[in-house]
């Protein structure tokens, strides 16, 4: 009852005249708060769209058939509709499709048996569902589609109408016969579907006699896992026969990256709300400092200021996390398009439509935020509970004391330390089991290194000032003394302040050295292996890794070659597929045409022999990561699955390839065929004859074959350009993030100096009684917090380069074994410091001024 | 008591007498009075006549919004044995329809066949069996109005009333079929002594969802032949026409007409 | 009704020890007007602080009304502190953000007792002490002797064992000084102990008896009405 009381008619005032500092208390958790609810619910969104989609596209299918990639051969399906117990086995053709133009361009197409399908899936191409004037036409002819009713809106597209759409055979034009309503499978993928008969889609798309799925329902009694392993045993190895709710665990364990990625960020945020709410509380406690002897004089039990200090806090941050809880909302209502488009370029297509808000989300952004903000608040407020009241009263300067001492820090910064060499050594010598390759891993170890070396601050801050005040220059200058000793007198809190920069330095440094040394050596890499004077591609060549284009057809090469000018042009063909669980990349190249200009860089194996292996061979090269992620080397084999079944390839030799850190596998393009039967390319190799102008040819191939699709003509320098441009993209996530630290940082550092200013409004009028000038008060404050700055900045700068180097030495080196030589970077950390200096120096300022403002008479009769 | 012999005489006769003429009666009257399923063996048999021929038709498609598309077909029809029948239907209009055909086996006149083929694809898909109630390629037709007379036991008959159609006396019958399908039930109204369809209407529970006409009746090669036929769906509100222009009964075509083979060769 | 035996204060500045008390023993008893005087760094702000449960002994045993002030809880000192005894300080201490009414009832606010049921009481205390009109302003608009009379207000309201007083006009000129003290002089009529620190004779002279210290030491204690005790 008691806090009740003092709650209402103390701290509601306290709320009401400290507008800004509860406005920022309010803000930093908000923020926080908003950030785990918006992506908790982005997280379970996608994942429920794909769900629906799932389920909506499959109505009564009860199992799905699906093999390799490009889709394996319509006879599976006569073998899968004969299994006893198995009701309807309709066929699927499932492809990205691109409208030539339109607002929202991509889409996806299935290509289904229409007399038969609506037995399985929850829609009828008769009558009611579905608007088709004349079935018989759309039957008949090969250029039929029908499209969604959102899309038809969307696009402004009616019936007999042609519409435009990126095939493999180029662009084509199709006829809209129809218009699907919004039901069943016209759901899925937020209504960009369009419908094709099957076998129409295997022409438009290149896969002639081929099916991508097979969707079965079963007769009614008959058992799911017995069926299952019945279809399984009828087929040949390579298979899967899936529940399409399997299939979705399946698309989740692969996103589950991804979302790791973005969970951490709202941890992040989440610590960075809790520094705000600190530095608030740490302020409004010195603040209040002589209020708080009052009350304990009155007979305020420690217990009492606590619980005040603690309900203010609740308080904020119940209010700071509903609101929070509103801002998440709408904050994934608008990013949650973006992701959706993310995913699909990174992983597999997805529209993710709208945001589906459990109650989950809401609740747990709310104790996030509450628990978050107690617990960033706890520190201070013990620490103010422990005033006594002769000293608040009195105004007797008062140091900090605590349990958090000096020695106590020092072990467990050393523990952290130690534990992060620990971690570290796990992750490179012991490598036989994943867990301690993975990523988060050897992240932890960084992170251990980071946290131990903050704990270490105070310490260092202390040796960092007595080392600054036997600099010689000071000898003559009081300002530098005061400055150090003022420091000094609380250590742990300057420590914090110090720890935020810390830390932003340390990201920029890493993030600089990483950078510069992994560039250098994939750039050597790409210039020794891209050996092409035009690439010519179905997508930008900065999307090379993503599922969002349209194959051309093989034989293109040779229309190339007819073009003046140039002199070969050899296929490559990408396809991904699981292996051992991993998304693996499998890279098709004419190894006899691509030797003639081009070599691998082999690691391990006997490049003489390479090309008789390969060549038209059962034989394949593994690039490093795969290599020492699967544990293979030459004279290995491995078994890959093919629409006919599993293969055992062997492994001729380990290369270089720094593109796809997952693994890639190559092949040679003749063994592809024999096996997959595919006939497509993604992307031609093209050489100039020499003496001819690069951008003339280049030119001269838009024209002839630009013509009817889209094409992307590149000179090869252009196109490492592109390249380097998206190792830089990755990177500056990273910068924009210290950027970010950085900023707050000196947001504490604000807080901090004003806390330390307020303490000393006594100290100050009596400097200033006895000559100090205006000028001078602020020029301790401001070097007061250059110090802090440059403090931060040279840890940081440290922590900065070993982490760098765990992350080349870890994450580079385990799956690249070339040297990649560690480039300290020099300018990086020059710039480091002097970013620390100068925006600490500028965070000084407003402290500095209120300082210097100062009342001395005021200041000396204040008590 | 000398009487009573006599009188006894007089009235067993009278009593005999009542009953031969009431078994007279019955009999007469039994003999009179068809049942459902009597009136659609006439059909049946009638049916099966018919199921030698070539048509020449040509068909027209009203969507709701009154657009037309116009087609024309020849179908040819051969019955295969007592209880079997085959069916080629070739569209020759226009252009883009051209070739494509369906082709029907019926074992039974309750197990059929269908088969369908696209000349751009060059392939022949199968249709199938429970689609036979779907639209025939879009009319509003159905597979099962293209094919032969129905199987008796698969059905259920009875007579609601005689009604006038179309200036004819008729049967009105009322069909429940006993296994399901895309109606529950049809009445239909069958011409006295022709013992073909005049009219009939598709219920869906209590609903009548399709309901076709069929006029401009004239006897070639002694069969009653509606020469219109009109079929409406009135759910979506799309409406066939039917012209026949030229039939013949009694054809005898070869087997081979009948293959998969031929359907892909348009009946060639 | 206080008993000190042998009381010693001292703590650390820096790397001195300061003996802020040494070895006092005194015993005051109800209705008493006490006056503590001294110079300054006698001990004189130390030895009321140990008096009111502000602060403990590092040595000794104070004793209030038979219950011990030493060696307890931090939190059982407080809890005497807040229903025994009553402060009045040199520079008022008033809590800035609240009114005079809110400010007098701060210490039952903190015993848990609703706003509502103190108000009275503290209305009539303000209305007693000539504040009457005053009830809703907050210290900024009220004058110094204003503002100590809010204070005493608030140190009456608990109807506390012992009042203290440090230097309680030290912030106001000699018109509302004598004000002050008539008020305190008054209120120990009507039986109030009461424990003042002063620099000041003429204030002492408003008590029933005044103790000397000097360097944390008693150098002298005399009953006013005349002889040395």
């Amino acid at each position: 009852m008691s806090i009740a009381n003092l709650l209402r008619h103390i701290s509601s005032k306290h709320v009401r005249f400290q507008k800004a500092q509860t406005f920022m208390s309010i803000a930093g958790i908000c923020l926080g708060v908003a950030a785990i609810v918006s992506i908790g619910i982005v997280n379970k969104s996608i994942l429920r769209s794909f769900e629906d989609s799932f389920i909506n596209s499959t109505g009564r299918a009860a199992l799905q058939v699906t093999g390799a990639q490009s889709g394996f051969p319509e006879a599976i399906l006569e073998k899968v509709q004969t299994v006893p117990g198995v009701e309807y086995a309709v066929p699927v053709v499932e492809t990205d499709g691109l409208l030539s133009k339109g607002k929202e361009r991509s889409m996806m197409i299935l290509g289904v048996d229409v007399l038969v399908d609506s037995q399985v899936r929850s829609y009828s191409l008769a009558e009611e569902d579905a608007d088709i004037p004349d079935p018989l036409l759309f039957l008949a002819k090969p250029d039929s589609i029908l499209v969604t009713r959102t899309m038809a809106d969307r696009e402004g597209i009616k019936i007999d109408q042609k519409i435009a759409v990126e095939t493999v055979q180029g662009t084509r034009e199709f006829r809209v016969r129809g218009i699907l309503n919004p039901e069943g499978p016209a759901k899925v993928m937020g209504g960009n579907l369009a419908l094709m008969d099957i076998y129409a889609a295997q022409l438009a798309f290149g896969k002639e006699g081929r099916i991508d799925r097979v969707d079965v329902s079963l007769l009614r009694g008959e058992k799911l896992e017995t069926v299952k392993q019945r279809i399984e045993a009828a087929l040949p190895a390579g298979y899967t026969v899936e529940t399409p709710i399997g299939r979705t665990r399946q698309i989740e364990s692969m996103l589950s990256n991804f979302q790791t990625g973005l969970d951490l960020v709202s941890f992040f945020a989440i610590i960075v709300g809790m520094y705000l709410i600190y530095n608030a509380v740490s302020i409004s406690i010195v603040r209040r400092r002589k209020e708080i002897g009052i009350l304990r004089a009155l007979g305020a039990t420690r217990g009492q200021v606590m619980r005040l200090f603690l309900g203010e806090t609740l308080f904020i941050s119940i209010i700071a996390s509903a609101l929070g809880v509103g801002l998440g909302i709408l904050f994934a209502e608008s990013i949650v398009g973006i992701l959706g488009k993310i995913i699909s370029q990174m992983y597999v297509r997805t529209a993710v439509t709208g945001i589906s808000i459990t109650w989950q989300y809401p609740v747990l952004g709310i104790v996030c935020g509450v628990v978050a903000s107690l617990a960033a608040a706890v520190l201070p407020v013990l620490a103010g509970s422990r005033i006594s009241p002769v000293s608040a009263i009195r105004s007797v300067p008062w140091s900090e004391e605590g349990f958090l001492t000096g020695r106590r820090l020092n072990t467990a910064s050393a523990t952290c330390i130690l534990l992060a060499a620990a971690v570290f050594c796990l992750y490179r010598y012991a490598d036989w089991t994943p867990l301690f390759r993975s990523t988060s891993f050897l992240f932890s170890s960084q992170l251990f290194l980071l946290l131990g070396m903050s704990l270490f601050m105070p310490t260092f801050l202390k040796g960092f000032i007595s080392l600054f005040h036997r600099l010689p220059l000071l000898r003559h200058n009081s300002m530098g003394m005061l400055a150090g000793l003022n420091l000094r007198k609380n250590l742990n809190r300057n420590a914090v302040a110090v720890a935020a920069i810390f830390f932003g330095i340390s990201v920029f440094v890493n993030s600089a050295g990483y950078v510069h040394s992994s560039k250098e050596s994939v750039m050597t890499w790409l210039d020794a292996v891209v050996r092409a004077d035009i690439i010519v591609s179905d997508g930008h060549p900065s999307s090379s890794t993503n599922a969002q284009t349209v194959p051309m057809p093989l034989d293109m090469w040779q229309d190339i070659e007819k073009v003046p000018g140039v002199l070969s042009a050899d296929p490559w063909r990408k396809l991904y597929m699981d292996y051992n669980g991993n998304r693996v990349l499998l890279s098709i190249i004419d190894m006899v045409r691509r030797a003639e200009y081009s070599h691998f860089m082999v690691t391990k194996g006997d490049e003489k022999k390479l090309l008789g292996q390969l060549a038209r061979r059962d034989n394949v090269v593994v690039s490093e990561p795969f290599a020492s992620r699967f544990r293979v080397g030459p004279g290995d084999t491995i078994t890959l699955p093919t629409p006919t079944g599993l293969v055992r390839f062997g492994v001729s030799a380990v290369v270089v390839d720094y593109l796809y850190d997952n693994g890639t596998v190559y092949l040679d393009l003749d063994t592809f065929q024999r096996h997959w039967g595919d006939k497509l390319a993604d992307q031609f190799s093209v050489r100039v004859k020499p003496g001819e102008n690069i951008v003339q040819v280049r030119d001269a191939i838009q024209k002839k074959l630009g013509g009817n699709r889209k094409l992307f003509v590149l000179p090869v320098q252009e196109f490492k350009d592109e390249i380097r441009k998206t190792m830089d993209q990755t990177f500056i996530f990273n910068y924009a993030l210290s950027v970010v630290t950085m900023a707050i940082a000196c947001f504490g550092i604000i807080v901090t100096l004003l806390a330390s200013v307020l303490e000393r409004t006594r100290e100050i009028g009596i400097l200033r009684s006895i000559g100090m000038l205006r000028r001078q008060v602020s020029g301790v404050v401001v070097l007061e917090s250059i110090l802090m700055g440059i403090a931060g900045g040279i840890l940081g700068c440290l922590a900065g380069i070993v982490t760098g180097w765990i992350n080349l030495e870890g994450a580079f080196r385990a799956n690249y074994s070339s040297a990649a030589e560690y480039f300290i970077p020099y300018g990086s950390i020059l710039w480091a410091l002097i970013m620390s200096a100068g925006l600490s120096a500028l965070a000084g300022i407003y402290p500095a001024r209120r300082a210097a403002k100062t009342d001395v008479v005021e200041a000396l009769t204040y008590e | 008591m000398n009487r009573k012999p006599a009188q006894e005489t007089g009235n067993k006769l009278w009593c005999v007498g009542c009953m031969v003429i009431t078994v007279v009666l019955f009999f007469t009257v039994s003999a009179q009075a068809m049942s459902g399923r009597d009136v659609y063996e006439k059909v049946h048999q009638v049916r099966s006549r018919m199921l030698d021929r070539k048509t020449e038709a040509s068909m027209a498609l009203f969507d709701k919004g009154g657009g037309k598309r116009t087609r024309t077909l020849t179908e040819y029809s051969k019955k295969a044995d007592p209880e079997a029948y085959k069916v080629l239907v070739v569209f020759n209009s226009p252009p883009d329809l051209k070739g494509v055909g369906f082709l029907m086996y019926a074992h039974t006149f309750a197990d059929r066949d269908l088969w369908a083929y696209f000349p751009e694809y060059r392939r022949i898909r199968r249709i199938p069996v429970t689609s036979q109630d779907d639209s025939f390629f879009g009319s509003d037709f159905s597979y099962d109005d293209f094919g032969g007379p129905p199987n008796l036991d698969d059905y259920k008959f009875s007579i609601l009333r005689e009604d006038n159609f179309d200036g004819k006396p008729c049967y009105v019958v009322e069909v429940t079929p006993k296994i399901r399908r895309k109606y529950t039930r049809y009445v239909a109204w069958v011409a006295k002594d022709l013992w073909i369809h005049l009219k009939i209407d598709y219920y869906q529970d209590k609903e009548i969802y399709r309901a076709g006409v069929f006029r401009n009746i004239r006897i070639v090669d002694g069969i009653a032949t509606p020469f219109k036929l009109d079929m409406e769906n009135r759910k979506t509100g799309h409406r066939t026409e039917l012209t026949v222009e030229s039939i013949k009964y009694h054809t005898n075509f070869p087997d081979e007409l009948f293959t998969q083979r031929s359907l892909e060769r348009g009946g060639r | 009704m206080i008993e000190i035996r042998n009381a010693g204060k001292k703590y650390l500045q820096g790397a001195r020890e300061v003996h802020a008390l040494r070895n006092v023993s005194l015993r005051i008893k109800s209705g008493e007007f006490l006056s503590i005087m001294g110079p300054s760094g006698s001990g004189k702000s130390t030895l009321l602080n140990l008096i009111g449960g502000l602060d403990q002994p590092t040595s000794g045993e104070i004793f209030m009304d038979g219950r011990p002030l030493h060696g307890i809880s931090d939190d059982e000192l407080t809890l005497i502190r807040r229903r025994r005894v009553g402060f009045i300080f040199q520079f008022f201490n008033l809590l800035p953000i609240l009114t005079a009414v809110e400010n007098v009832c701060l210490p039952l606010l903190l015993e848990g007792i609703p706003f509502t049921r103190i108000k009275p009481k503290a209305v009539l205390l303000l209305e007693q002490m000539g504040l009457g009109e005053r009830t809703e302003h907050r210290p900024e608009q009220l004058s110094g002797g204003e503002m100590q009379r809010v204070a005493i207000a608030r140190a009456l309201i608990t109807e506390p064992a012992v009042l203290l007083a440090d230097e309680p006009t030290g912030n106001l000129d000699s018109h509302t000084s004598e004000e002050i003290f008539l008020l305190l002089s008054n209120l120990n009529e009507k039986g109030q102990t009461i424990v003042m620190v002063t620099h000041d004779s003429k204030a002492a002279a408003y008590g029933t008896r005044v103790i000397t210290l000097k360097d944390g030491a008693l150098a002298e204690d005399v009953s006013l009405g005349g002889a040395p005790s």
